[in-house]
């Protein structure tokens, strides 16, 4: 026995640790450290270590000697019962359909090899994205076939056993769940918290629903919505207004932390698409034709590297950027209100910036005033997003290089009317469409809620945290499994989801879902709701 | 001083030289006979689950190849016919044969008392569809490894019949193995294809040979017809390493 010398001196220097616990020094990561084998290497009875590698080395030695792995392998051929019309094994079919973003349905070409889904890319008859997709709907196919995804409807069940109790998950079928959903009281206690959608037929059963006195709450974890009704509000307009890049024809863009060519924007595809239409040069005439790219931002994104420009600044500092950026426009403008540009220079007076920057950046946009826009970024704040819509305006750009399209007002019900509403028992049950509000929404209060109510589902993609507090669970059918119609981002064209294959498990879209509570038709894939829908 | 080794020593080196020579070119040659295609592939014959006659069906009734492997000329992959193609013709002829019961369960599916109609018992998965039943286990016989890209529809609609790789199927009771399909044999055809190519009409007609003129040599026929569809046709098979291990 090797016994430790106790003799050595102290150690001196830095100390490292490789663990919270080696440096907390617990008694468990002592003992631990002081055994040979991991807890439980010896469980197995009358089986020496040593032995059972023995006969498995005998074992696996015999194994060889009969020749057993020279054989060649049988492999079968398994051609259909009943081939399906057209199908020629060995070449895929297209078809088209469409992803339900937050952002507005993508329309997309699915290729499917035997029925399968395996590759999706763009629709290219969708000319303004002319075939391109985003990374999201190029990955989302895998999402399919995850094997983490909520393989039907489950039930949480506790099991008691004198002071003890487990809970688990118990798989029930999802058609029995639903009759017992349809049998809630419906009048009036019901609230529906959804993910944002601009699904036609979404719409249409939660409006039908929300008649009979359901609420509804729409969240988002990253709210794409609230510029667009931030600015409504601001300017008191009856519906929201949402931004929309015409990228083709500006010549001048001034991002203020605004990604609008990388995945963290809506619309990004389209944006990219237009904005380096801008930049083809063919001959040496284009080159003096070329847009330019000013960007302030406050991370390393896609649009920083493609700009000619760029300006590090935090975000917190964005709107006294703009404030000063807009009253350096209004100087150069010869503008008469003095007020303004001294409000203006108020609110700008904290940034730490170049002013040369601004002002250089302003008189090149005003060379061009009509083909200069400036985009402020989705997470920006209210005032930020007020003022990019006041310089695109004295910029006279709107119209021209970018839109503010009037869209339909979103559901304004919160998490603290929920709350209230909770409290008075106006709201006796609970039902979770899609997303994972418990984990993105942390603050809202919802786990206290479903604790306090008496009835409460989820569906969902996988068994989350928010399926953890609910009673019961859902599986989602991906898109690619079910029925949909909703409108792109810019509200341009209709685009319709159309599934490439039955759900692979007991699942539900939530329009299923929603059906069987607004009419009792529980059968999936009914076109009744959908063709009623598009009528 | 004894000598410490024995005389006889002297010759071992070129003893073990010749021996280990003898046994490298035994290794050898062993290697070559029974580890190449031409050894483990030709031949091979595997029990199928259904005793279906090439012999019969392609050589005397005259099928043609096309019937059944129907996705020949359009995909890379020569189809398996799928059970309702032998159920076609079957639910006729030979409608009891035990032999066939496989294809029968395959085709009917859920529908036990076989008459085309699905009734609520027979619905045993309660989808309301009428499910066919599990697929007929073919045995593969030839199967190009993983590393190799064949195309079926390319080879097929240039006039390289069937008969080149796999063999007379419409003389074989049960399908076997024919010719080795090894890299070798791909390249001898790629480098020299008029000794393959036939009008596009034959390319299942697995009897057919190059018309000859009275005393010409049938394979210099062959030759001059193939050279004509070679540069009709515009035949110019790669031969390149990426043509086929993409």
């Amino acid at each position: 026995m090797i016994k430790e010398n106790d003799s050595l001196p102290l150690l001196s220097g830095k100390q490292y640790w490789k663990s919270l616990d080696e440096l907390a020094e617990t008694s468990e990561f002592r003992s631990w450290v002081g055994k040979e084998f991991p807890e439980g290497a010896e469980l197995l009875d009358n089986v020496q270590r040593r032995g059972f590698l023995k006969t498995m080395a005998a074992s696996f030695g015999l194994a060889g000697l009969g020749m057993a792995g020279c054989r060649r392998p049988e492999h079968t051929i398994l051609p259909y019962g009943k081939s399906p019309e057209e199908l020629i094994p060995g070449i895929p079919s297209f078809y088209a359909t469409s992803r339900p973003t937050p952002f507005g349905f993508a329309p997309l070409i699915a290729e499917s090899h035997q029925g399968r889904p395996t590759k999706i890319e763009g629709n290219p008859s969708f000319t303004k994205s002319g075939g391109s997709t985003d990374i999201y709907s190029q990955a989302s196919v895998l999402d399919l076939y995850d094997p983490d995804r909520a393989k039907g409807s489950f039930t949480r069940e506790t099991l008691r056993q004198g002071k003890d109790s487990s809970v688990r998950w118990k798989k029930v079928s999802t058609s029995s769940l639903l009759s017992k959903i349809s049998d809630w009281p419906n009048e009036g206690g019901l609230a529906i918290i959804t993910d944002s959608s601009d699904s036609l037929i979404r719409e249409d059963l939660i409006s039908k629903l929300v008649s009979g006195g359901a609420k509804h709450l729409e969240y988002e974890p990253i709210d794409p919505f609230l510029p667009e009704s931030s600015l409504a509000s601001s300017l008191k307009l009856p519906k929201n207004l949402r931004l929309l890049p015409k990228l083709s024809k500006a010549s001048k863009v001034l991002s203020l932390d605004c990604d609008f060519l990388g995945n963290r924007e809506p619309n990004s595809i389209i944006n990219s698409r237009q904005f380096m239409s801008g930049r083809k040069v063919l001959n040496a005439s284009d080159a003096g034709n070329m847009n330019r790219l000013y960007s302030v931002e406050s991370d390393l994104t896609l649009t920083g590297g493609v700009a000619d420009h760029r300006l590090r600044l935090s975000s917190s500092q964005m709107d006294a950027f703009a404030a000063l950026f807009y009253a350096e426009i209004l100087k150069l403008q010869k503008s008469k209100d003095t007020e303004l540009i001294s409000h203006l220079l108020k609110i700008g007076g904290e940034a730490n910036v170049d002013t040369s920057w601004i002002s250089e950046c302003a008189k090149d946009l005003l060379k061009e005033p009509k083909n200069s826009v400036v985009l402020p970024g989705l997470h920006q704040s209210k005032s930020l997003h007020l003022l990019a819509f006041a310089i695109n305006q004295s910029l006279g750009s709107i119209g021209t290089c970018l839109n503010y399209l009037p869209v339909p007002k979103r559901s304004s019900y919160s998490f603290a009317d929920l709350s209230t509403d909770v409290d008075n028992g106006l709201v006796k049950s609970i039902i979770v469409l899609g997303g994972n509000p418990i984990f993105n929404c942390p603050n809202s209060g919802l786990g206290k809620l479903l604790g306090k109510i008496e009835n409460s589902v989820h569906l969902g993609h996988a068994i989350d945290e928010t399926s953890q507090l609910c009673q019961h669970h859902i599986g989602q059918s991906h898109f690619l499994e079910s029925w949909d119609i909703g409108y792109s981002w810019d509200r341009s064209c209709i685009v319709p989801t159309q599934p490439l294959i039955a759900p692979l498990y007991d699942t539900l879209s939530d329009i299923e879902l929603l059906s069987s509570i607004a009419s009792n038709t529980n059968s999936s894939h009914d076109l009744t709701v959908f063709c009623h829908t598009i009528r | 001083m004894r000598n410490l080794f024995p005389k006889w020593s002297n010759t071992i080196p070129i003893k073990l030289i010749i021996a280990l020579g003898l046994l490298g070119g035994g290794v050898v040659a062993a290697i070559t006979y029974y580890a190449t295609p031409k050894y483990t592939r030709v031949g091979y014959q595997p029990t199928q689950p259904v005793p279906y006659d090439h012999s019969f069906h392609a050589g005397q009734l005259g099928l043609d190849c096309r019937y059944c492997h129907h996705g020949v000329e359009k995909s890379s992959h020569a189809n398996i016919p799928s059970a309702n193609v032998c159920m076609s013709c079957h639910k006729n002829v030979k409608s009891d044969s035990p032999l066939l019961e496989v294809v029968r369960e395959s085709y009917f599916g859920e529908d036990s008392n076989r008459d085309g109609k699905l009734s609520e018992e027979e619905d045993v998965n309660g989808d309301g569809l009428l499910t066919s039943g599990p697929s007929v286990p073919w045995v593969r016989v030839h199967k190009a490894p993983d590393y190799v890209y064949f195309n079926h529809a390319i080879h097929v609609n240039r006039g390289v019949s069937c008969v080149e790789c796999h063999g007379r199927i419409d003389e074989m009771e049960e399908v076997y193995h024919a010719k080795h399909l090894s890299m070798a044999f791909c390249l001898e055809c790629h480098r020299n294809p008029e000794m393959a190519l036939r009008p596009n009409s034959e390319v299942t007609n697995l009897s057919w040979s190059a018309p000859t003129e009275p005393d010409e040599d049938p394979d210099l026929a062959q030759i001059h017809a193939g050279l004509e569809l070679k540069n009709n046709w515009g035949v110019n098979p790669p031969l390149s390493c990426t043509g086929c291990h993409r």
